[in-house]
């Protein structure tokens, strides 16, 4: 999963919807690629299109 | 007649739910997978965390919002807040009929008038709040306390904030109270607004992006997955999306106009605590604080926004143009170790939380008031760029909408 630093604003509403606790926001989400499955639940619920597979 | 909702966000649900009863035919369009926007629960490990706002409302079940949630049969209990707010001043917490005391017999006296000034609610010219206040009194605490409470309640200085909107907020504040909590936070409210559209038969289209409006006709045209027509379309939006999505339509200068709003922006921090750190149900001001403008412990009035026994305490801090965030944030942190000394011991971050640009405290600030009628007619603008004066927050999202249905009663 990539993040856009432009597009992310640090809302953190993708954070709690990541079944495997891979997102950590802090101004802006950061998406630990060891524990991410991919799932792309994260992209579906980020307000901002600034989550993309890849 | 036809009706088409941009967006299922406070806003929207509220249009929404409204013209369904009116006998429209409603079909709602949401981008994301949830409705709700910026007002509707994050379950994290049983914490309620909100989406954006603080799971309050600012005139308790008096004002726009609760008159208009009752109307629409909308079940959702709003617990007032008690107290309203306290003030911590010198590590001490008070009232707000107890300020005048902390000051000397002649800034009191200035006080007084200035609180009596408020509470007649008359102001002409375009001042700030700020500058209103700086002719009445010079004294620096008297301006934090402002600060607090701009920041808090419209993510704004008191310096950015038309005197006359402050003035005409108080006023409301004085009529109607203070805050309340609904029942189940944020989530309770959409919840209730979805089992609303339900009950009239309006359809809720979730994950379905609108990708243009344009005229077909007399009819507008919306573009989703398909296209299809409708007689009126209002967008929860904001303006500057829905001037991207109507350009076609759109005069080119409303366009520019609004592309030149900023919305105002903030940072919220969500702490899981292990008892109770404010020990009530209002907000806590925090004037002496570095950044960090109010704080709610909103499980003191609705304990299930916690797993049992727990508590969740919000702070929110108003965040200026340009700024570091990382270090605001830090800012913001640092306020809380330091306002509670025991934080450290019962108290865990669960998330922090910006809103800015693209998902803003309020797309409009405070005190812009924009019209909910575009210059197209049938096409109409709700959410928090269209605040009436005197409203904030989610009863100016209220307080909008009944604005826009007037004008759509009056046309269709």
């Amino acid at each position: 999963m990539l993040v856009s630093e432009e597009r992310c604003v640090g809302c953190a509403a993708c954070m709690p919807f990541c079944p495997n606790e891979a997102i950590t926001v802090y101004g802006v989400a950061e998406i630990d690629p060891e524990r991410c499955k991919n799932c792309g639940l994260c992209v579906a619920y980020c307000p901002n299109d600034a989550i993309e597979e890849g | 007649m036809r009706a088409c909702v941009i967006g299922a966000g406070l806003g929207g649900l509220l249009a929404a739910a409204n013209l369904a009863k009116e006998g429209f035919e409603v079909e709602v369009y949401e981008k994301l997978p949830y409705a709700g926007g910026r007002f509707t629960n994050l379950d994290y490990r049983g914490y309620q965390l909100s989406t954006g706002a603080l799971h309050m409302i600012p005139h308790r079940e008096r004002g726009p919002l609760g008159k208009m949630l009752r109307q629409l049969g909308a079940g959702v209990e709003i617990i007032p807040s008690q107290p309203q707010a306290t003030f911590r001043i010198a590590g001490k917490d008070y009232e707000y009929e107890e300020l005048p005391s902390l000051f000397s017999l002649r800034d009191k006296l200035k006080i007084t008038k200035i609180l009596a000034m408020l509470k007649l609610g008359k102001a002409t010219s375009d001042e700030s709040y700020r500058s209103w206040l700086e002719k009445q009194i010079k004294n620096e605490l008297v301006f934090k306390i402002a600060d607090s409470f701009t920041g808090w309640s419209l993510s704004l200085k008191a310096s950015e904030v038309p005197a006359k909107e402050v003035i005409a907020q108080t006023k409301n504040i004085n009529k109607l109270g203070g805050p309340g909590i609904p029942e189940g936070g944020c989530g309770g409210v959409t919840k209730a607004l979805v089992e609303v559209l339900q009950s009239e038969g309006a359809e809720l289209h979730l994950k379905q992006r609108v990708t243009a409006i344009k005229q077909n006709g007399r009819a507008f045209e919306v573009v989703a997955k398909e296209k299809r027509n409708y007689d009126i379309v209002v967008s929860n939006a904001g303006p500057k999306v829905t001037a991207e999505l109507a350009q076609e339509i759109l005069p080119r200068e409303y366009a520019r106009a609004v592309s030149r709003i900023k919305g105002a922006a903030g940072i919220k921090i969500s702490v899981a605590c292990k008892k109770a750190m404010l020990g009530h149900s209002g907000v806590l001001f925090t004037p002496e604080a570095e950044r960090i403008n109010g704080i709610n412990e909103v499980t003191n009035a609705d304990p299930s926004l916690a797993p049992r026994s727990e508590h969740l305490l919000m702070s929110h801090q108003r965040l200026a143009e340009g700024a570091d965030v990382k270090r605001e944030i830090e800012l913001g942190l640092k306020d809380l170790r330091r306002l509670f000394p025991e934080f450290k011991k019962y108290c865990r971050v669960l998330a922090v939380q910006v809103y800015r640009n693209s998902w803003p405290v309020n797309r409009a600030p405070s005190g812009t008031h924009l019209s909910p009628a575009t210059p197209v007619e049938g096409l109409y603008l709700v959410g928090d760029a269209v605040k009436p004066e005197g409203w904030m927050e989610t009863d100016g999202i209220a307080a909008g909408v009944e604005e826009a249905l007037r004008h759509i009663r009056a046309s269709y």
